[in-house]
């Protein structure tokens, strides 16, 4: 009887050898393990056997059929696993193929320079003010002691509505609305469109500019030197130099313009920066009495400081654009690189 | 202002090269603005004297010159066509590199050799086009071989400075080089003009009234006679050309000359064409009309200040000489004006005719009148010696300008407080000192006296801006600002602004800056009268925009005649709305968005067409963001489509509208919507309450209603949510269906219901009788429940 436990057991792994998908296998089983199977067949056979062969051969049939059993779970265990390492397979993706972005949309470039400066001078306490853009004479000039006729009127070609109205030249008008509205201490910066009758590669009858205004007691020319410094650095890069020229502006005195070391050159002198090695970025100044005096303050207290710089300049400077136009073209292909 | 470095020397004493003091002049106020050279310096350049002249054999247009260049003669052939036997001329010899690369060597022109070359001004670089070669004066003491180089000042340094305009006094050599002399510390040697007068008495031919007496303080005029009109000496010439001006004959060339060393603009009128020899100052009558020099008959208007004489208008005062008093080749007495003339007038007139002068850009921003007589004098003199002239003695004047004392008082706490210095009262006085102010100490007070070159120095302030550019701004130690910091950051609209435009781009939004002005067309049809600009570039920037619509439709058609047709656009500006009785209008801050073109799409996708839900679905995602809910309404909008255009409103105020632009206006179709800013700071201020979640599980149940084509969603979306009962907590319409199975006019509209409650799990039965419920009140707008 072991011969046919013995030759039985070689049939089986010998076709369990050959099995290569679950079907095959669950056929194996019901073949060898089923009610009708061989091996259940075998144990059944066992009635006809001498009483006392039945022990022996039957726990020689359960040890084949455990052994069976454990080969078919192994076997099931590796087709299970070689098929879903092929259907993993087939699932395999082209992960080269571009992946499905959102349309990505785009800061405007003279936006995201004009809330970078925001930052710097939030950061330092300031508030941000808003003013008119449509301004009276007043506001735009006499307050900020230019006088009609004052020769700096030319410096900026105005554009009127009549004869006392007019679009502002300049974000410095928020200066005297400001001071009209608050007693000091002030720490404001105001950005904004201002505008001028030019229009070229390098002008444009829009633009826009940020406006500084600082009136404390005490505020001192090394105050505005080094909020200047700290802002300047913190926009161009902390290792460029800040140089500081005597200039005149109605509305300050002394006034003064200032530079940074240029920073494709470093300094040494390139085309950008016409070989001087210094670039302007702003103009500033110790606010004039005269408009502290109409603003209502005590020249005799309050002392302070303002400046203004153009945020077309230093974006133009910032990204090598060489036409202010595109600015405001509108074009994607422009837009689109920011 | 073009400061030629070896002028700038005759009144100061400098060791110190251009860029150096290019340097330290714009470090004292006067910005250096470029270093250039005079002309093109080239090496073997001599002055030639033309001995003999021939014909060339071989070519009509070509001379055979024999030229002395003093060690030697030399021939040389030109095709210069104003060549003449005993000229004196620019000759480049034989290895000299011309500016533009031309190598001069020994040649045969036609057969013919040459051994150099006759220079122009042109070559020179002393002009932009020249007709002939130069001609070098012969009364001068040239010599032949001498170096023209040398004689020309070819290749000296001339830097151009940026003159601030509070000074004036700066727009002359002697004002530059009293600035270089204060930094320096040497003195400023001022011309001392002399004059040797002929008996004959200027106030025997001349008088002068002055009636406009506020707009002229000071007019004075010298009589010069038997003038010969001739070239300029040549080293006047080369000076004017270097700083800028076209020499033109001796009388005008000296009265720039002296304009530019002293600042002080003259005007030489022909003596003899000035009837009664007498000089009015007057203001101009309405309408009066004067011919220029420019020859462009100008019509006056009142209060233009004139020169004139008893019969017609000579000149425009500061401005520009008239016609009929000009210089000519027979003018024989010259009478020279110098005089002071009020700026402010001076500056209205040369706006007004858009006339702008080198004279009315100095008169304009205030001269000194003490400048009248020296420069008066001074170009008497130059008069005497290079044109020939006369002078008559004395000086006829008129004007009541009297010498007056600036007096400023300050202390000198007071300039160390504003700078933050903490400089000795010593240092200080010596800084006022050295820019030419008399100062007074006692104790902390100074009293400082101003001349009259200074006449920007008013108050305490312009005395610490002296002490600032002179001690340098960059040794002013940097110093924190004190004071307390009372930001309070952001404003609520300043905050609202940020989110709105990070979150627009962050769902493909790209964010515009446009013009706020347009041309008045573009406004077509929207309401509201613009604000109108009086003297506007072009039409088409004439008006303020009253909406953003044309800006950004523009910006669409930009993009779109650019071939990009897909866009997504959005500017957050002002729009400008008349006010009824205020001066100025009102400002209101908009966001204005634009749609176009097809979605995005991808590689396994074809992109649709966006729609209006795309656009209204970003109007709704900013609102969630915001903590708003938007309620559309139809509506009727100018230049929109009449079926698709909703009002957008926030707690019942309507604050703006979305829609499509009107299909008659656009190729394809473009989505826009304009709302207000300020209204959505209002989520902002909402505090935040946490809810508990609930244990309880949801029930979800979906509905389609069959129903009326015209009933809006918004409708049956209401009348569900208030048919559902409390524990309806969600409502999303997922499904809209048209077509054959629900009917013609018919539409289905898929809901997805969420139930739940906060104590309890909810039964069947009360879902059902809020089904129930639900059906019942659609039922009211002919809606039914579809199985």
């Amino acid at each position: 009887m072991n011969e046919n436990i013995n030759k039985l057991r070689e049939e089986v792994w010998l076709e369990l050898e050959k099995i290569a998908d679950l079907e095959a296998l669950e056929k194996f089983r019901v073949k060898y393990l089923g009610k009708k199977g061989a091996i259940t067949a075998l144990l059944r056979s066992m009635g006809s056997l001498p009483k006392e062969e039945r022990p022996l051969f039957g726990k020689a049939v359960n040890e084949l059929s455990t052994e069976v059993e454990e080969k078919l779970e192994e076997k099931e265990a590796q087709l299970m696993e070689a098929k879903r390492a092929r259907q993993l397979a087939e699932e395999a993706l082209d992960v080269t193929l571009p992946g499905r972005a959102p349309r990505l949309g785009h800061r405007h470039p003279l936006k995201q320079v004009m809330e970078e400066i925001e930052e710097i001078f939030l950061n330092m306490g300031y508030t941000i003010a808003d003013g008119r853009e449509v301004e009276d004479d007043f506001h735009n000039f006499e307050a900020l002691n230019i006088p009609k006729d004052h020769p700096s009127r030319d410096m900026q070609d105005t554009f009127w509505i009549s004869s006392d109205t007019l679009i502002r030249t300049h974000t410095s008008s928020v200066q005297s609305r400001v001071m009209e509205k608050q007693d000091p201490p002030v720490r404001i910066i105001a950005p904004g469109r201002v505008y001028r009758c030019d229009d070229d590669v390098t002008h444009s009858p829009m633009f826009h500019q940020v406006e500084g205004l600082v009136v404390d007691k005490g505020i001192t020319f090394g105050d505005l030197k080094w909020t200047l410094t700290v802002f300047i650095k913190a926009l161009f890069g902390q290792e460029r130099q800040v140089r500081f020229r005597p200039s005149y502006f109605p509305f300050t005195e002394p006034s003064c313009e200032v530079d940074v070391s240029c920073f494709v050159c470093n300094g040494k002198g390139c085309r950008l920066c016409k070989n001087t090695g210094w670039i302007e970025i702003l103009g500033a100044g110790m606010v004039h009495p005269n408009v502290l005096k109409i603003a209502g303050y005590d020249t005799k207290v309050y002392t302070g400081f303002a400046f203004g710089l153009g945020i077309e300049r230093i974006a133009m400077l910032r990204y090598g654009i060489d036409d202010i136009r595109l600015f405001y073209e509108s074009d994607m292909r422009f837009l689109s690189q920011f | 202002m073009r400061v030629p470095i070896e002028w700038l020397k005759d009144y100061v004493d400098t060791d110190k090269d251009a860029e150096t003091l290019a340097d330290l002049l714009t470090k004292t106020g006067s910005e250096a603005e470029g270093i250039e050279v005079l002309g093109n310096r080239v090496e073997n350049l001599v002055v030639g004297l033309i001995e003999r002249i021939e014909k060339h054999p071989n070519a009509d247009r070509l001379v055979v010159c024999q030229v002395n260049v003093g060690s030697e003669t030399v021939q040389i052939v030109t095709g210069a066509p104003n060549v003449e036997e005993g000229m004196l001329v620019p000759v480049v010899l034989p290895g000299a590199v011309l500016a533009d690369g031309t190598k001069i060597k020994a040649a045969k022109l036609r057969g013919v050799e040459s051994f150099g070359m006759l220079c122009s001004k042109e070559e020179l670089g002393l002009e932009e086009k020249s007709e002939g070669i130069l001609v070098l004066p012969q009364d001068e003491g040239i010599q032949p071989g001498q170096d023209v180089n040398e004689l020309l000042k070819l290749g000296s340094p001339i830097v151009s400075f940026g003159i601030t305009p509070n000074r004036p006094d700066c727009l002359s050599m002697v004002g530059m080089a009293r600035e270089v002399g204060i930094i320096e510390g040497k003195p400023l040697r001022l011309p001392r003009p002399e004059v040797s007068e002929v008996p004959s008495k200027a106030a025997d031919v001349v008088k002068v009234t002055v009636k406009a007496r506020d707009l002229c303080p000071r007019y004075a005029c010298r009589v010069i006679e038997d003038v010969k009109l001739g070239p300029s000496p040549l080293w006047m010439q080369q000076r004017l050309i270097a700083a800028g001006m076209r020499p033109i004959n001796n009388i005008v060339d000296i009265t720039n000359y002296v304009m530019l060393e002293l600042g002080q603009p003259l005007h030489a009128f022909d003596a003899d064409k000035i009837a009664e020899g007498e000089i009015i100052v007057r203001e101009a009558e309405e309408n009066e009309v004067l011919k220029t020099l420019d020859g462009v008959e100008r019509k006056l208007e009142k209060g233009m200040l004139l020169i004139a004489d008893p019969t017609q208008p000579l000149a425009l005062a500061g401005i520009m000489g008239g016609e009929s008093s000009e210089i000519t080749e027979s003018t024989k007495r010259v009478l020279l004006e110098s005089a002071n003339f009020n700026r402010g007038s001076i500056r209205r007139t040369s706006r007004k005719l858009g006339l702008r002068s080198e004279a009315s850009s100095r008169f304009e921003k205030g001269l000194d009148p003490e400048l009248v007589f020296l420069a008066a004098d001074r170009a008497a003199e130059l008069l005497e010696k290079y044109a020939g002239g006369k002078v008559y003695s004395g000086t006829v004047v008129d004007g009541d300008y009297e010498a007056k004392e600036t007096v400023v008082e300050t202390t000198a706490s007071f300039i160390n407080r504003l700078l933050g210095l903490e400089l000795e009262k010593s240092q200080i006085v010596e800084i006022l000192t050295k820019v030419g102010l008399e100062v007074a100490s006692n104790g902390d007070a100074l009293t400082v006296k101003v001349p009259s070159f200074r006449q920007d120095i008013e108050q305490e302030v312009d005395l610490a801006e002296e002490v600032a550019r002179i001690y340098g701004l960059d040794n002013i130690p940097d110093s924190i600002p004190k004071g307390e910091i009372a930001s309070s950051g952001l404003t609520q609209l300043q905050k609202v602004e940020r989110i709105l435009a990070r979150e627009l781009a962050s769902i493909g939004y790209s964010e515009l800056i446009t013009y706020s002005f347009l041309s008045e067309k573009r406004l077509e049809g929207l309401p509201g009268e613009p604000v109108r600009i009086a003297n506007p570039l072009s039409e088409e920037q004439a008006v303020l925009r009253t909406s953003l619509l044309p800006s950004l439709l523009k910006a669409v058609e930009t993009n779109y005649n650019r071939l990009q047709k897909d866009v997504a656009f959005f500017e957050i500006a002002k729009i400008y709305l008349k006010s009824e009785g205020q001066a100025l209008p009102e400002e209101k801050l908009m966001l204005g968005a634009a749609l176009a073109g097809k979605k995005q799409g991808y590689f396994d996708a074809a992109p649709g067409d966006v729609d209006f839900y795309d656009l209204k679905g970003a109007l709704d995602y900013l609102g969630s963001r915001l903590r708003l809910t938007f309620d559309y309404a139809p509506s009727q909008r100018p230049r929109m489509h009449p079926g698709r255009c909703a009002d957008v409103s926030l707690d019942g105020r309507v604050i703006g509208y979305i829609g499509q632009i009107h299909p008659d206006e656009t190729e394809e179709p473009v989505y826009f919507l304009e709302i207000e800013v300020e209204p959505l700071t209002k989520g902002l201020s909402e505090v935040v309450v946490y809810k508990g979640l609930t244990r309880f599980p949801a029930v979800f149940r979906d509905i389609a209603l069959v129903g009326p084509m015209a009933v809006p969603a918004k409708e049956l979306t209401e009348a569900i949510i208030n048919a559902g009962g409390r524990h309806l907590v969600s409502v999303e319409l997922f499904d809209l269906y048209t077509g054959p199975q629900v009917g013609e006019g018919k539409k289905s509209l898929a809901y997805a219901l969420m139930f739940q409650s906060e104590e309890r799990t909810l039964t069947d039965s009360e879902i059902d009788e809020a089904l129930k419920n639900i059906q019942a009140k659609v039922a009211e707008k002919d809606f039914i429940f579809r199985a």
